[in-house]
């Protein structure tokens, strides 16, 4: 080491011999050519938060580029592991620096080498503000071999082996040879074996300038490697994959201390790579055989390989985190070992230091014991006889009225979705309970309302639709679940479901800075409103149930249908009644100024009347003053006889 | 009037070095007077030649009304109007310049005006015209009623002013600082404050034109208009308006831009039947370029379109809105007959904004950020509706506001041309009678405290007829210069309007034959 500089915000910053050298990253991106990059610079260029909790960076991400080199997701493979011991860092290809960034506000120094100019270019501008970090273009060949890094990052290499034709062993060495003692080497890779690939997905390529695919690798390939440059190996599955992980677990630890999660933990289908994928994408049933058959270690879609002559042991058996909502709602959850309770489950914000979220909800940091049990929502999907189904969303529907105490915060989420059944005594028990909504009226029927409704989606989806449900949209389906679990229910209620669902998920969920959160609120008002107008497509292959009691049904169904009607019919009125008010209204308006106009009118008439008169008057008294006057008096007297005597006489 | 001591009116008079046959002509005007409860103050403003003291003495004594002050030093005119407002015992104050003469009823009609609304009546102006060096009148100025925004590009009240002195006194009087524009300045904080205004459609004044003075001299001083960039700017700080002020020299008026509105939730409904047509040698489907080009011109961040279509649109109409990028859209089928009214209220009633804008589907925007400068005016307490310029296809005027009164309801500046124009009516925001609905902004609350479009004229009118319940609301419409969209509707489309349309407009709106055009502004 050459030595240490004070940042300006006080930390430590060491020189690295790669630091003293004349590498640097200053690259035009032609937008015309590279459409991709030049709108990832731009969105960096306009953002006014650049950190990895920036909420406005990750509503920027449309596709799965903007996102692979953007995301804050990106990280969570580092943060499933304990790095903040680490100061000097070396991150070999960041591309557009999402990792770069989270590096860079965890540790004192990190070197970053990307040998894409254009996207070294975005990396160096994603950290602009942080001293820590340098961003050079180049490739592990650039750096100085010396023995400074307490960490060598290299997630998304393997596209960059081939293009640069390093051997894997080769390139673990030239690591090796780069970590300081006691340094640990983080290595992502695509398993040849993954579920995912054997489903027939192609793993992504994320430079545009390279042209042939990232090498894919066998769990051992990756073992001996490692082992050949001196160091030993700690394998972590990863799931969707090594790039967003939405999971990062030990295969074996996990397996001992709660086998369920194996298959609960990795969602699927992984998002794709925006490319096509075949139809009947198998990855979830090549996953549960896998697991079934105890191969699951060697086939989990990426691994992550801990490289260090003494790899410490993982905190957790396994780390999993919510994906694509604001930072400040963001979770990270960690399975742990508990000697007194068995396994648990710890919850914490992903960003503690992320502004405060506006809005009633709350995210509730919270460690709970993982609970033996059966999904409730499977329960009811298998169930054939109505009478179980009843009192199953009875016994729910009077959990949530137990759960809502008046002036406390209402556990939102306490839907079928997040109950077991429990093993042990066969009662209904909640998880997963991480939301709380600020105290309100009726919060157990707006928990019971979003309970029946995404109930009514996961059965609708379910492998096997339930036969009580076939011939329904959601929305009915959602209203027939609600009425099962609480007859007295309003026939309105949806209105008020809907409303408060768009506005919560509104604030729960990313938007970008070109919308407003009211804007949000009305695309999710109008997604929900429509998905609660579909029936969504039937699984192919899915089994049928023996039908149950036909009457029973056929009333339902048509009190549903009648239900339905009646909404619609109730909506149109009301349009109408809005409408007619706004006619009235314009009526009232054109009286009152017909009225007016009137008036105006008739003051004018008053007013010429008056003129009128008083030249009438005028006239009068001009006349008698006429008539007063002497030529008149001799004229009429004198003058006029004598005419009229005169015209007798020549007659 | 209460106050029966003491005169009604104190003219205010700074005097400065006038010529005294000048002087004479002034005070033969004031004493002609058929109105006589007045009293003068003449403030000298300590002037060098040495004939203005005698000859003030000499006009004094010929009427006891008449008061002199006179300054130990030259203050300039604020200084001196402030000495005469301070001195002032009338309730009314009238400002009269030591060179301009008034007509002999002026103070009779500002009396008639003050009797109809003794308790309230805060502020009076009226027409002027303008007295040639060789004694012949000419330059007649038809003023608008009351327009504040109009106000804020040009000082046009003028003369002949009356203000109410207790409120002159409040509001601080003329401001030392702002000479050159001090009248502007003072009237700007009046009215303000005013609880109301009145304009008096008469030449109650002549403002004599002398080379180099004001009158004469259609360039402004400089200090003059940096003085009333200053006071129009205050106004807008002091209001809450957040936008800056500039100087339109060519024309002599000033130039208000507002920070465009990005944020206030906005419905723009667009009724449509699905038309295409050729623009510019190339064919388009308007609804669908319409939308396109609002949603690219605009930053707004929430922006909603309802689309309000005729059964008999054509599908691929219907499947190209829906492909548009980026676009919020509300699709409302009208399944009636065709009234254009009744599809306007039904987008209404369908739309979440905060802020409805009524577009035709012939249109494309022009100027930046058409949307955000629009609505930004409809922040501010008083206006009702705003209005844009819309030009034809081949870039004459299609609307500038429209008319109502004056003897029939037209659209202002017609099909004149746009560029390098000198009008300052077609640069500048003014208040006008009615807007089209070809595209016009209003507050949600306001659109349904009206009862919206008329569903009574279905075709010609309903906009007009919208304007002027709005009016009626004591609202203001607001044309804006700068905001400019293209409208493609055929330049040689004469709309046949019925008898029966006129007959409605004149049974609720009066007789537009008779009556004066309130927001024209005719200066000859």
């Amino acid at each position: 080491m050459s030595g240490s500089t004070q940042t300006e915000g006080g930390a430590l910053t060491t020189t690295t011999p790669l630091r003293s050298g004349t590498l640097h990253s200053a690259a035009e991106i032609d937008a015309a050519m590279f459409p991709d990059e030049a709108r990832l610079l731009d969105a960096l260029s306009t953002a006014t938060d650049l950190s990895s909790s920036s909420d406005e960076v990750e509503a920027a991400c449309a596709t799965w580029f903007d996102r692979h080199h953007l995301s804050s997701a990106r990280a969570n493979t580092l943060r499933a592991i304990d790095i903040s011991a680490r100061s000097t860092v070396l991150e070999i290809a960041p591309g557009g620096g999402a990792v770069t960034r989270y590096l860079g506000e965890t540790c004192t120094t990190v070197d970053a080498v990307e040998s894409d100019p254009r996207l070294a270019t975005i990396a160096a501008r994603r950290c602009d503000d942080l001293p820590s970090v340098q961003v050079h273009v180049g490739w592990i060949d650039d750096v100085p071999v010396e023995p400074v890094y307490d960490l060598v990052v290299a997630l998304d290499v393997m596209g960059d082996l081939r293009h640069h034709d390093t051997a894997l062993e080769t390139f673990v060495q030239q690591c090796a040879a780069l970590l300081a003692p006691g340094g640990l080497l983080v290595l992502g890779a695509d398993n040849v074996d993954g579920v995912r690939f054997v489903a027939g997905d192609a793993p992504p390529l994320a430079r545009h300038g390279q042209v042939e695919r990232p090498a894919q690798w066998h769990r051992d390939d990756l073992e001996k490697a490692v082992r050949s440059a001196g160091l030993s190996p700690a394998v972590l599955s990863a799931f969707p994959d090594h790039r967003s992980a939405r999971t990062v677990f030990d295969h074996d630890a996990l397996a001992g201390l709660a086998p369920d999660l194996l298959t609960a933990l990795p969602g699927f289908p992984s998002p794709s790579y925006d490319g096509p994928r075949p139809a009947g994408f198998s990855e979830a049933s090549l996953w549960s055989q896998a697991v079934a058959r105890g191969e699951g270690a060697r086939s989990a879609n990426s691994f992550v390989v801990i490289a260090a002559t003494e790899p410490p042991a993982p905190a957790s058996a396994a780390t999993y985190w919510s994906m694509g909502r604001r930072a400040a709602f963001s979770a990270t959850n960690t399975v742990i070992a508990d000697a007194g309770t068995g396994p648990l489950i710890r919850r914490e914000p992903t960003f503690p230091d992320a502004p405060r979220a506006e809005g009633p909800l709350h995210l509730r940091p919270h460690s709970e014991p993982l609970l033996d049990g059966t999904g409730l929502t499977g329960v009811l999907a298998a169930a054939t006889d109505p009478v179980r189904v009843a009192l199953l969303l009875r016994e729910w529907s009077d959990l949530v009225d137990r759960s809502v105490v008046e002036g406390e915060p209402v556990c939102w989420d306490l839907i079928p979705r997040n109950v077991l059944i429990g093993e042990a005594h066969g009662g209904l028990e909640p998880f997963d309970q991480e939301w709380q909504l600020d105290a309100r009226p009726g919060g157990a029927d707006l928990v019971r309302a979003r309970g029946a409704f995404w109930l009514a989606y996961d059965l609708m989806v379910a492998r096997c639709r339930p036969d009580w449900l076939r011939g329904r949209t959601v929305g009915e389906a959602a209203d027939y679940i609600l009425r099962l679990a609480r007859p007295d229910t309003p026939f309105d209620w949806f209105d008020t479901f809907v409303d408060l669902e768009s506005t919560l998920m509104s604030h729960i969920w990313p938007s970008s800075p070109r919308h407003s959160r009211q804007a949000r609120a009305r695309k999710e008002w109008n997604s929900v409103s429509s998905l609660s107008n579909t029936t969504p497509p039937e699984q192919p292959g899915a089994g049928t149930h023996d039908d149950p009691g036909t009457s029973l049904r056929d009333v339902i169904d048509s009190l549903t249908a009648a239900n339905a009607d009646l909404r619609a019919e109730v909506q149109a009125l009301r349009l109408e009644q809005r409408r007619t008010a706004l006619v009235h209204r314009d009526h009232a308006v054109g009286l009152a100024a017909e009225t007016e106009a009137l008036r105006e009118k008739l003051a004018r008439v008053k007013r010429e009347s008056r003129r009128h008169k008083d030249r009438a008057l005028l006239l009068q008294e001009q006349v008698a003053a006429m008539k007063k006057s002497t030529t008149w008096r001799v004229g009429s007297r004198v003058v006029k006889p004598l005419a009229s005597i005169g015209r007798k006489s020549r007659s | 009037m209460t106050e029966t001591s003491g005169p009604l009116f104190s003219i205010v008079t700074p005097v400065y070095n006038v010529p005294p046959a000048v002087f004479r002509d002034t005070v033969d005007s004031v004493l002609a007077q058929t109105f006589g409860d007045w009293e003068w103050i003449l403030v000298d403003d300590c002037s060098p030649d040495e004939a203005v003291a005698p000859e003030l003495r000499a006009q004094a004594a010929r009427d006891p009304r008449i008061r002199v002050l006179t300054r130990e030093q030259n203050g300039g005119i604020v200084a001196a109007s402030n000495d005469g407002v301070d001195a002032a015992k009338a309730p009314f104050i009238a400002l009269l310049d030591h060179d301009d003469l008034l007509t002999t009823h002026a103070l009779a009609e500002m009396a008639k005006v003050i009797a109809a609304h003794p308790d309230d009546i805060d502020y009076i102006y009226s027409n002027e015209d303008k007295m040639l060096p060789d004694g012949r009148l000419a330059h007649r100025f038809a003023k608008a009623d009351w327009s504040p925004e109009r106000f804020r590009h040009g000082m046009y009240v003028c003369h002949f002013s009356v203000l109410r002195t207790s409120l002159v006194r409040e509001v601080g009087r003329f401001r030392p600082g702002y000479d050159g524009s001090q009248d502007h300045d003072l009237v700007l904080r009046v009215t303000e404050k005013a609880r109301r205004i009145h304009h008096v459609p008469r030449v109650l004044y002549h403002w004599r034109m002398i080379p180099g003075s004001a009158a004469g001299d259609g360039d402004a001083k400089p200090y003059a208009v940096t003085a009333g960039i200053r006071a129009i700017q205050d106004q807008l700080d002091r209001l809450d308006i957040p936008g800056r002020v500039t100087r339109q020299e060519d024309i002599g008026h000033y130039r208000v831009e507002r920070e465009p509105d990005l944020t206030t939730p906005t419905s723009i409904i667009i009724p449509t039947r699905g038309t295409s047509g050729r623009v510019w040698g190339s064919t388009r489907m308007f609804v669908v370029e319409a939308i396109r080009s609002v949603r690219e011109n605009s930053r707004h961040t929430s922006l909603e379109f309802v689309v309000v279509y005729d059964t008999d649109t054509p599908p691929q109409v219907l499947a190209d809105l829906q492909e548009l990028p980026d676009v919020e859209l509300v699709l409302v089928h009208f399944p009636d007959e065709f009234n254009f009214s009744a599809k306007c209220n039904v987008g209404a009633l369908h739309a979440s904004g905060d802020v409805l804008l009524f577009l035709n589907d012939d249109i494309q925007a022009e100027s930046d950020e058409v949307i955000g400068h629009l609505i930004a005016p409809l922040r501010e307490d008083g206006v009702g509706l705003t209005g844009p310029k819309l030009l034809f296809e081949n870039g004459r005027i299609q609307h500038a506001g429209v008319g109502f009164g004056d003897g029939h309801i037209s659209h202002m500046h017609y099909k004149s041309l746009d560029t390098d124009t000198r009008d300052p009516e077609l640069r500048i925001n003014r208040e006008v009678s009615a807007v089209t609905g070809a595209c016009v902004a209003v507050r949600a609350e306001t659109f349904h405290e009206v009862g919206g479009f008329t569903e009574q004229l279905p075709m010609n009118f309903n906009d007009i007829d919208f304007s002027l319940k709005v009016r009626r609301q004591g609202l203001r419409i607001v044309w804006l210069a700068d905001v400019v969209l293209w409208h493609f509707e055929s330049i040689t489309r004469s709309p046949h309007v019925e008898s029966w349309e006129r007959d409605f407009m004149l049974a609720r709106w009066g007789d537009f034959r008779r009556m004066r055009d309130r927001y024209r502004s005719i200066y000859t």
